[in-house]
């Protein structure tokens, strides 16, 4: 089991989406039991990044805190999903 | 009594100006004379002071001269003598306006006049300069409709209606002047002053007329002014006689103080100052009273006003305060004084405006709301002041809504269907965890539901999912009452049973069918400070807009965005929803829609559920197309319907 965070800059709307689009990405392939998300704002990410494979963010830029990170503009722009759930996967190695 | 000579008051004045020591040379240099005789005044100045029994001025050898610190007092209490506050004589040209403004007020009280050369003498300063201040004071004069009148060559003096005169005192000396220095300017006895004091407040009891501290103390200066003017000739004041009910209380109890003072200071007082009392006491600020809000003919069009903005505000912004009787017989009881102020053009000030604006611009919205309907029924202006006051009520009565909904004991059934023992259980955990809101009434089987009365009953606390819909909310909870099914029932505690629905935080006033912008930052103005207007949000929110934009783009794609606060106060949840005209470049494509969910984090729950159903909405060009295309506010409130 893999595990992602998703932020965005208040923890509730654009990661909302982000999140939604990424879960019905993951289950489109099969993939929906190999992973298991967490939201949160860009200010809590450090406190809450512990622990997580993954970072996908709405936000540009940004360090990683060692893990890899993946822009997930595509998703909420809609441009691109396909692209953000394939880097994903890779990343993940799923 | 001690008398200062002219040449005395100015050493003494330059001298309490000044926190350090003043040398001799400085003091000679300003008032054009020799250093040996500054101190030859300072001299018998010392003789003066011991005569009234205060410290001498301190000379030091190469510092020159001062006022003792504990001498400063009692120096400038002599200088009302002086008749002005400023026996520190005002070198801002502010400050010699407003002293020579004062200066008029006092004088008038006397009858006396000053020329300008005057004025300049004791102000030190040259006639241009003098001049130049005259004309200021003229506008301001003019403001009250008083003119500078010329008296021969003996000076100037206010000339006006007596009424504007008078309005004058009040803003100039007794708004600015201590009450000590008031009795030297009113030519009242302390004993007069007494007497009519008691005699006031005789009557105001006496005929059950309730009005607060403020406006009693305002009632006896107008009283005392009346008087202090009376005394000298011809200068009753000019009231026009209309608008009495003189069935009145208040004109009878007009009619009494007037009577009582004519026979204690045997002064005549004409009919007109008569009118001026009632009209005092009508205008003054009123004492709440719980007992009789009692209901004259002329209520009836206010009351009626009152209930439909109650009304308007219930469907504006979903705040029912039509059952709140505290806040219409308050509003009731203040307007009948303050729409008698306001039609008498009595303007009142409201010290606390500045911190009302700053920290209630919620309840300040409602109020002006009254206010327009007030303004347009009765065809009059209302200032911000006394909207202020219509604010206070409105703040109370909020405050009343919610510690009604924070303090309600919520009265639950709980349903069981696996036996008694669990539901003991359940019942005995539910009360051991949220004990002090939640009183469990009784437990149930699911068949016995239909026989009970739910009347007073809140909610069905359940562990299966009811075959039916009940008249009151059901929280489906499992047998073991985990902490998430603690926190399901908290959640119906704090938020109440209400099914939140998204159309809910639509407003007309919020919707921009089309925003003609052409960049980013210029929609969120527009759609931000239409909230700042409104009083749903403080400017700290408007700026995390920005700033939460600044951060990361809010576009969640098909050429929406959904721009949203993070900090600062919401007064009131809403989205607003703008069509920009031709679609721009956000941060990283297109926007034509623009939904901007600002939410109050307390009063809503499950907010992540809201942008996900936003989302659910808009989540297919086609839907994004025909929204924009509806272009209409009953096609918003429908999709989310």
């Amino acid at each position: 089991m893999k595990k992602i965070i998703v932020a965005c800059g208040a923890g509730i709307a654009t990661s909302t989406v982000a999140l939604r689009k990424l879960q019905d990405g993951m289950e489109a392939r099969g993939k929906a039991d190999a992973v298991k998300f967490t939201q949160t704002s860009l200010a809590e990410l450090p406190s809450t990044v512990g622990g997580h494979d993954l970072i996908v963010t709405t936000a540009q830029g940004g360090s990683g805190y060692g893990i890899p990170v993946i822009s997930g503009l595509g998703l909420i722009t809609g441009i691109g999903v396909e692209k953000v759930i394939d880097d994903v996967i890779k990343t993940l190695e799923l | 009594m001690v008398n200062f000579s002219d040449r005395q008051k100015k050493i003494l004045s330059l001298l309490l100006k000044s926190d350090d020591y003043i040398k001799s040379d400085y003091i000679a240099g300003e008032l054009v004379i020799s250093t040996k005789t500054v101190q030859r005044e300072i001299k018998s100045i010392n003789m003066l002071l011991t005569e009234l029994e205060a410290n001498n001025i301190e000379s030091s050898r190469g510092k020159g001269y001062a006022i003792p610190l504990e001498s400063k007092k009692t120096i400038q209490l002599i200088f009302k003598d002086y008749e002005d506050k400023d026996a520190l004589i005002p070198n801002m040209q502010q400050a010699r306006i407003e002293w020579i403004i004062r200066k008029l007020a006092v004088l008038s009280m006397e009858e006396k006049e000053y020329t300008l050369e005057r004025f300049a003498d004791e102000l030190f300063v040259s006639l241009t300069t003098l001049k130049k201040d005259m004309n200021s004071v003229k506008e301001i004069l003019q403001s009250y409709s008083i003119q500078l009148a010329k008296v021969s060559n003996k000076g100037l003096r206010l000339k006006g209606e007596e009424k504007n005169i008078r309005q004058l005192i009040v803003d100039y000396l007794v708004l600015e002047q201590s009450e000590l220095h008031l009795e030297k300017i009113f030519s009242m006895s302390y004993t007069d002053k007494v007497f009519v004091e008691e005699i006031v407040i005789r009557n105001i009891r006496k005929y059950h007329i309730p009005i607060t501290d403020i406006g009693f103390r305002n009632l006896i200066i107008h009283v005392e002014i009346a008087i202090s003017r009376l005394k000298l000739a011809n200068t009753s004041i000019n009231q026009k006689i209309t608008n009495i009910e003189e069935k009145s209380v208040e004109y009878d109890c007009a009619k009494s103080i007037a009577e009582e003072i004519e026979s204690k200071i045997h002064l005549q007082i004409p009919e007109n100052e008569v009118v001026n009392i009632y009209l005092h006491l009508l205008g003054q600020k009123r004492m709440l009273i719980r007992e009789e809000p009692s209901s004259h003919e002329i209520k009836r069009a206010e009351s009626g006003l009152i209930e439909k903005v109650l009304v308007e505000i219930n469907e504006m912004y979903q705040l029912d305060f039509r059952q709140d009787e505290i806040l219409k017989n308050g509003l009731l009881l203040h307007l009948e004084s303050a729409l008698h102020r306001i039609r008498l053009n009595m303007p009142i000030n409201n010290e606390l405006i500045e911190e009302i604006k700053t920290n209630y611009p919620f309840p300040m919205q409602l109020a002006k709301l009254l206010a327009s309907s007030l303004e347009k029924a009765f065809e009059i202006k209302i200032d911000l002041n006394e909207v202020g006051f219509l604010t206070l009520h409105f703040c109370g009565a909020l405050e009343r809504a919610n510690s009604i909904q924070s303090n309600k004991e919520i009265r639950a059934v709980v349903v069981c269907t696996t036996g008694l023992g669990t539901s003991v259980l359940l019942k005995a955990k539910l009360q051991s965890k949220i004990h002090s809101k939640i009183k469990v009434v009784g437990v149930y089987a699911l068949y016995q539901l239909e026989d009970i009365d739910f009347t007073t009953i809140d909610i069905i606390i359940t562990t299966v999912p009811l075959p039916k819909k009940y008249s009151i909310p059901d929280v489906v909870i499992t047998p073991i009452v985990s902490d998430i099914d603690i926190k399901k029932v908290q959640d119906f505690i704090t938020y109440g049973a209400d099914e939140f629905s998204i159309a809910d935080l639509f407003y007309e006033d919020l919707f921009f069918e089309e925003l003609n912008c052409t960049t980013k930052n210029e929609c969120l103005s527009v759609m931000t400070e239409k909230l700042l207007h409104l009083g749903f949000i403080d400017q700290k929110c408007q700026e995390s807009i920005f700033a939460r934009e600044e951060m990361a783009t809010t576009e969640i794609g098909n050429g929406v965005c959904v721009p949203h606060n993070m900090e600062g106060n919401v007064f009131r949840s809403s989205i607003s929803v703008g069509i920009v005209k031709d679609p721009i470049l956000w941060e990283v494509g297109k926007v034509q829609l623009i939904m901007m969910v600002i939410i109050d984090k307390h009063t809503i729950r499950e907010y992540t559920d809201l942008f996900l159903e936003i989302y659910e909405k808009i989540d297919f060009q086609y839907k994004v197309d025909k929204f924009i295309k509806q272009k209409s506010f009953q096609y918003l409130k429908k999709i989310f319907n």
